[in-house]
């Protein structure tokens, strides 16, 4: 069962929110916990052991530390102790709680690696045996559970953030549970934070006739980019990439754009409908999507693309290596023997290694997902370095850095290196990367792009016109957002006729130019497969 | 107290209001897009399976339903030609068991077959699909829950294509015509000589592997839905004075013993015949160097001919068919059967022309 499907979006989701707002109050979190396991074990089936061991690990650890936490809390405050004693037991007590998140760490990733990643490293290990004649690691096909990559980025930031003290450990398992399994977020996420949503979905809402209509509509708008655009899209990325070897650049450059704007679609689809279902029972998700396109930089891109990934790579993996004792040190010497550009270059671009690495990893097991996280990383190194060069170029050329010119020139360049990325992200291998990047060069034929061949890839003259109709009314949506227009509001303020007229409108637009049923294949979820 | 009430109320009604609303404008939809005759050109995307509309009421003595593996293997017009009894193959691309009822209902509402032929491969399209997505193989392949969701998914899209055409053939859009605004559907314009069979004369070989067919005692369970909707098959069946029988075309690749065990099993608790014609390839004359389009996934004309013949000669020895082939009030299939011929040697000459082309 997935969110575009009728049984979900016809049976699932108004039998849940049906029961949940008949039932009382104290008992609606109960609601979604049971139907966060069916939708689960709808998916999974016996798979769901492994989440049940992830949320019983965090609820453990993070109990643990507490209970390591009140004592050194007691013993600080018992009458008489010295403050060198006071420092002892807080390093004893730390000592603890590090052992504790070293356990849930190795837990966690210990199933996320085993079961994502084994057969990748696997296999580069059986490269070195092979030299040694040593006999080779058997290739093991493991079933990953739904939302593993999400739900353990989700597990692990409570345990992190109950070890700093930045939240407190839960008593309650049922509101453990629930956190880590909440069906409107395991698929895809956002990757919440426990601070922010367990007590959430915890509390029982009342309900909000305007919130619910409110996530009605952002779970149609979710619905037609998927099956409008996305799935549309898919039917020419999927000929494509199946088989580039025929293909020129021109179509090449057109297969990139178009599955850049699939996975825009696709992801940024699920996140509303997602978001919205959450809207309904009066839950606020986290942003996932900021209107990306409308970046000035690849880093700003990153700010407003799947936000919520990017932000746990921030609080968990840059700041612990940049602000570490280590880089602080590294740094204070860079500052006196080099100067202070480089002392502050020095711990970001080594964190940012370890961001990007870990980005590019956490997106599959494979040697071109690390390739695109370090894509990123190169760009964004080379922005800094470069930065002190640029400024002062701009300035000799006297460049009006706020005009809308050069916001458009930078917004256009984002857009490129984003569309490359996508390139490597989408391909099946590196090899197919590279020929393909190779086309847009050596055999670019513009014609290809009229002359029928296009046909081949079963992308009809309807489907490109209808792709590209839909961008431009997302194109116009995402403006009008970033100047502030908050269309749900704004639509309920108009009159029923005018207001009912808009619902409808999508509703048609939805099911006479979605690419569903007979003839069509839905795709599955990209980012459900990491 | 009072003013919440009324609102409650006020806002129940708009809901109503707008729903209704939206089944008029569905309604109002669907009778746009539903094709005004039942052939390619007026948007019926499965013309040939969906053409025995186009026949004489009650004149069919035997329907067969079923995906791919009945309409590539089965062609009714050989069967014509040699025992005079009339047939259509009803088949879809990737037809489950509920897409197979539903089609059966529309089948007997024009025709009164004495026997209706289940292709039992897709007792098994559950588990047919190959998934890469890791994700999608935990859903389809894990665990039987999830394909009872599939299934149970794929049912409710039946039930809303059935209550809206609309939905069903909305990628229409592009294809209306100005007479899809005012003329009524008339699905009787249209005959398929071919009958539901659809030819190829495309060779790609295979080679049967060894293990093909090599007795077990296992089984693979059939979905409980699966069994259902066999089961109200089996009862329409029974209700318009027809006999359900189950066939398994010529599939090597991916048929094996375990299924067969499972029809089996199913075929004696209802009593029904079940021919497997995967355990009679010699029987039948394949070769499989020649006879199939898709190294081993669907047969050609070469191996429909072959297992068309071994099927009715099996009609002939077990119904009492009638010979209709000099009834003057079957000349129509007479006449559709120089169609069928000459629709046969096209492919041929088609094929052959591409291979020649490739040795140049």
């Amino acid at each position: 069962m997935t969110y575009n499907t009728n049984i979900f979006l016809l049976i699932f989701l108004p039998l849940t929110l049906l029961f949940y707002y008949i039932l009382p109050k104290k008992a609606r979190w109960g609601v979604l916990l049971t139907a966060s396991i069916i939708f689960y074990l709808s998916s999974s089936g016996r798979l769901i052991a492994f989440l049940a061991i992830t949320t019983v690990a965090v609820y453990l650890s993070a109990l643990l530390m507490q209970r390591i936490n009140d004592s050194f809390k007691k013993k600080k405050s018992k009458e008489g102790i010295t403050k060198d004693e006071k420092k002892q037991l807080k390093a004893a007590a730390q000592r603890k709680k590090k052992l504790v998140v070293l356990g849930a760490v190795v837990i966690n990733f210990g199933i996320l690696f085993t079961l994502k990643y084994f057969n990748f490293f696997a296999e580069g290990i059986n490269g070195l045996l092979g030299l040694m004649n040593v006999q080779p690691i058997p290739h093991i096909d493991f079933m990953l559970p739904l939302g593993i990559s999400f739900y353990t980025l989700q597990a692990m930031s409570y345990v992190i953030d109950v070890y700093r003290g930045t939240c407190k450990a839960d008593r309650n398992f049922g509101r453990v549970a629930l956190f880590m399994c909440f069906f409107p977020q395991i698929v895809e996420g956002p990757i919440g934070r426990y601070g922010k949503l367990a007590d959430q979905l915890y509390e029982g809402h009342a309900f909000d006739y305007e919130k619910f209509m409110h996530g009605l509509q952002l779970v149609l708008w979710g619905l037609i980019k998927l099956f409008v655009v996305a799935d549309r899209a898919n039917i020419f990325v999927s000929a494509l990439f199946g088989d580039p070897s025929r293909a020129s650049g021109a179509v090449v450059v057109l297969g990139m754009l178009f599955y850049t704007v699939q996975i825009y679609a696709d992801f940024s689809g699920c996140m509303d409908v997602v978001t919205g279902v959450a809207q309904m029972f009066g839950i606020s998700l986290e942003q996932n999507f900021a209107r990306p396109f409308f970046s000035r930089s690849v880093n700003e891109f990153w700010r407003r693309w799947h936000i919520t990934l990017g932000a746990w790579l921030r609080d968990y993996i840059f700041y612990p290596i940049s602000l570490s004792k280590f880089f602080a040190k590294l740094s204070t010497k860079a500052k006196k023997h080099c100067n202070e550009f480089f002392a502050k270059t020095l711990p970001v671009a080594f964190a940012l290694f370890f961001v990007w690495f870990g980005n590019g990893i956490w997106h599959g097991a494979d040697i071109k997902y690390i390739v695109y996280g370090l894509y990123y990383y190169l760009i964004m190194m080379i922005a800094t370095l470069c930065k002190p060069l640029t400024d002062k170029f701009i300035n000799a050329l006297h460049i009006k850095v706020e005009s809308k010119g050069y916001k458009l020139w930078q917004m256009f360049r984002t857009f490129l290196f984003v569309n490359v990325g996508m390139l490597i992200f989408r391909a099946e291998s590196l090899n197919q990367a590279g020929l393909m990047f190779s086309k847009i060069f050596a055999c670019f034929n513009i014609a290809t792009l009229w002359n029928g061949k296009l046909y081949s890839y079963s992308l009809s003259l309807q489907d490109l016109y209808i792709v590209i109709v839909f961008c431009f009314v997302m194109l116009v949506v995402g403006f009008l957002q970033e100047k502030g227009y908050k269309f749900r509001e704004e639509i309920s303020k108009r009159n029923i006729v005018l207001r009912w007229s808009i619902y409808f409108l999508a509703l048609f637009a939805l099911i006479i130019f979605g690419a569903y049923g007979e003839g069509y294949r839905a795709a599955d979820f990209i980012y459900a497969q990491f | 107290m009072k003013k919440n009430k009324k609102l409650i109320f006020q806002r129940i009604a708009k809901v109503i209001c707008f729903l209704l609303i939206f089944n008029i404008l569905l309604a109002a939809g669907s009778m746009i897009f539903v094709p005004k005759a039942n052939d390619r050109e007026h948007g019926v995307k499965n013309y040939p399976g969906e053409g025995f509309r186009g026949e004489q009421s009650y004149t069919l003595d035997y329907v067969a339903v079923g995906n791919s593996s009945i309409y590539r293997s089965l062609s009714p017009m050989e069967i014509w030609k040699e025992y005079g009894y009339t047939g259509y193959v009803c088949g879809e691309p990737s037809q489950d068991i509920p897409s197979a009822y539903y089609m059966l209902k529309e089948v007997f509402k024009v025709q009164s077959p004495k026997l209706v032929i289940l292709e039992a491969d897709e007792i098994f399209s559950a588990t047919h699909k190959k998934i890469k997505p890791e994700m999608s193989q935990t859903r389809s392949n894990l665990c039987y829950i999830a394909n009872e969701i599939n299934q149970a998914d794929t049912l409710i899209s039946d039930k809303i294509n059935q209550a809206f055409p609309l939905i069903r053939y909305h990628r229409r859009w592009a294809s209306l015509l100005p007479e899809d605004f005012y003329a009524k559907p008339d699905y009787t314009t249209w005959r398929n000589p071919l009958k539901g069979y659809i030819n190829t004369a495309v060779v790609e070989p295979y080679r049967v592997k060894k293990t093909f067919m090599q007795k077990t005692d296992k089984s693979i369970p059939i979905q409980f839905s699966v069994k259902c909707y066999l089961d109200k098959i089996n009862a329409l069946c029974k209700e318009n004075g027809a006999e359900l029988m189950l066939l398994t075309s010529p599939v090597p690749r991916s048929w094996n013993y375990a299924r067969h065990n499972s029809v089996v099993q199913y075929a004696e608790e209802n009593n029904l015949r079940y021919l497997d014609t995967n355990l009679c390839f010699d029987q039948i004359g394949l070769d499989w160097s020649k006879d199939t389009k898709d190294k081993g996934l669907h047969l050609n004309i070469n191996g429909a001919k072959k297992e068309s013949a071994f099927i009715g000669k099996y009609l002939s020895e077990n119904f009492d068919f009638s010979d209709k082939r000099d009834d003057s009030s079957f000349n129509v299939w007479n006449e559709d059967y120089e169609k069928y011929l000459l629709t046969l040697k096209k492919d041929v000459e088609k094929a052959n022309d591409k291979d020649e082309k490739q040795d140049e």
